[in-house]
């Protein structure tokens, strides 16, 4: 595998005698989209501000491009689009002036880019920022973050007051972005849009790191619903001494039970059984982070 | 390195109330400066006036001399008028440099560029001092305007000594209140602290020749190292200057260190 883009070893961060995130590892790799889940102030955004210098890391260390977040000259920040969560704009600016600001700082031209992002998304930039709604200064937002090409990009919760054709859009973007190579670290309330997005998960709960995985990874260790129908009644003993099988219900024909693990072993008996349908059930990543939080409570 | 597009901003977000206090400088040191050759005129009743003034109230105001050109302009504009002009905007300013983008939430979207917060403190000092000249050289020109068309004997030199003095006063407050502005993060904090602090300097400096153990702090006082060396009728006195420049470094410097170290607010 390529050189992790962002790799967290061991990322503390104490608000004076607060926790705020404790010994948080992982890496996220070039193509990748990695989903940041937790629940509202498990420290999620605590993470991102640290990878991105705005926070003071109280033990450990965040290293992007290879470089330490902590010592490095702040050029590395060339390469990162950023979208906060909590956004403000400057008021007082067009869109145009404030992206042209943007850009200047940067010290680079982007305006094709710019142009094409503006457009995609539906953005005129001839408007005053404070004219706008909260969900056109977000593409105003989402615009300057991804208009210098850069090679990570880091989201908090960036389709927030987006409007579903826009949320679409955006997601189309966030794939071309993988295409590209880019990587990116999504935190995101919406279950559905990191089911779609990423690659991994990451899920955060009280500070802590649960979890870090791919989503396929997760829901094999997830328990998942098995409805069988057989030709005749069946014995629900047979199916409770197979590895991995649990609360087994049978009603007349059919057998309903939960799986965690390989199915294997179940499917081989029911098809020496005779079955005649299976159906099944895979836990939406909504289900699992709620499975997951619940245990780490 | 300065970020120029930051520095342009910085004086275009502001360009009104920077006009606004060049203006109100032009306008009242013209309004002074027209009255004073009423004054000039009626010199021996204006000097038994002043005379009949408690002496306290002389001694407050720093009345000496009030008929003469300086003494005039000592009493009217440089003793307490033209100083809180420039300790409002350059507490103003110098809180508002270390604290203004995370007030307004900007700040996320801002220090995750490619610079420095060493870069923007510096830009955003540049800037603080850009406004400081210009509203000294409101003053300046406006003296030397209006001095010339009304016959006044000074020379330029002591104007441009009273407007060092002034500028070196902004400076001072400037910085220190960048400084608690870097410590506390809060703008409201920064100001509050500096003006604070400014009120009662100042009202030492106003009762230091009254009372003799508040004399004795004058030493220590910014207002006496600037306004309280009689600057136009002294010059520059480079002993205070000194100690004055020497202070706001170390202001800047502590500015840069804690601002560097403190967690950026959301």
């Amino acid at each position: 595998m390529s050189n992790p883009t962002v790799s967290l070893q061991g990322l503390t961060k104490y608000y004076g005698t607060f926790l705020g995130v404790e010994d948080i590892t992982f890496d996220a790799h070039p193509g990748q989209v990695l989903g940041l889940l937790g629940p509202n102030g498990s420290g999620k955004t605590t993470i991102l501000r640290m990878i991105l210098g705005l926070l003071k890391i109280t033990a450990g260390s965040a290293q992007v491009f290879g470089l330490d977040v902590a010592k490095a000259s702040p050029a590395w920040r060339q390469r990162v689009g950023y979208l906060p969560g909590e956004l403000s704009l400057y008021e007082n600016l067009t869109v145009q002036e404030y992206l042209d600001y943007f850009q200047a700082l940067r010290g680079g031209n982007y305006r094709i880019r710019m142009n094409e992002l503006c457009e995609r998304l539906g953005l005129n930039p001839t408007k005053d920022i404070a004219d706008l709604s909260k969900g056109t200064k977000q593409k105003v937002a989402v615009v300057q973050a991804f208009m210098h090409e850069p090679e990570l990009l880091i989201l908090d919760e960036p389709t927030s007051g987006l409007d579903p054709i826009i949320q679409h859009e955006f997601e189309e973007i966030i794939e071309a972005e993988r295409q590209r190579g880019t990587t990116v670290i999504l935190s995101s309330h919406v279950m559905s849009e990191v089911e779609r997005l990423a690659d991994r998960v990451a899920i955060i709960t009280k500070g802590h790191l649960a979890v870090t995985q791919s989503i396929a990874g997760l829901k094999e260790h997830v328990s998942r619903s098995l409805e069988l129908e057989f030709p005749s009644p069946q014995d629900p003993h047979v199916f409770t001494d197979l590895d991995g099988v649990t609360n087994v219900q049978v009603h007349r024909n059919t057998v309903i039970c939960q799986v965690v693990g390989s199915e294997n072993q179940l499917l081989g008996l029911a098809v020496s059984l005779g079955v005649t349908s299976i159906r099944t059930h895979d836990p939406s990543l909504d289900e699992i982070f709620l499975d997951i939080v619940e245990d780490h409570q | 390195m300065i970020l120029t597009p930051l520095l342009w901003k910085s004086l275009r977000d502001k360009v009104r109330s920077i006009c606004s206090w060049s203006l109100g400088i032009i306008a009242m040191v013209t309004l002074q400066l027209s009255v004073y050759p009423t004054i000039r005129d009626s010199a021996a009743e204006m000097g038994n006036l002043t005379d009949a003034f408690p002496e306290a109230f002389q001694k407050m105001f720093r009345m000496q001399d009030y008929t003469s050109e300086v003494g005039y302009l000592s009493t009217e504009l440089f003793s307490a008028a033209l100083p809180l002009i420039f300790l409002a905007v350059a507490m103003s300013w110098g809180a508002r440099l270390t604290t203004e983008e995370e007030d307004e939430g900007t700040a996320d979207l801002l220090f995750t560029l490619p610079f420095s917060r060493a870069q923007y403190l510096t830009t955003r000092f540049v800037a603080a001092l850009v406004v400081l000249m210009i509203i000294s050289a409101s003053l300046f020109v406006t003296l030397a305007i209006g001095t010339r068309l009304l016959d006044f004997s000074l020379a330029l030199t002591t104007f441009f000594t009273g407007m060092w003095t002034l500028f070196l006063l902004g400076v001072v407050f400037a910085s220190g209140a960048a400084f608690i502005g870097a410590l506390s993060g809060r703008r409201s904090a920064a100001l509050g602290s500096a003006i604070t602090l400014a009120i009662g300097f100042f009202v030492l400096y106003s009762l230091a020749p009254l009372v003799t153990y508040i004399e004795a702090t004058m030493p220590f006082n910014p207002l006496q190292w600037t306004i309280g060396t009689q600057p136009l009728v002294n010059g520059v006195h480079w002993g205070y200057s000194g100690i004055a420049l020497g202070l706001s470094a170390v202001f800047v410097i502590g500015t840069y260190v804690f601002f560097q170290r403190r967690d950026i607010k959301a």
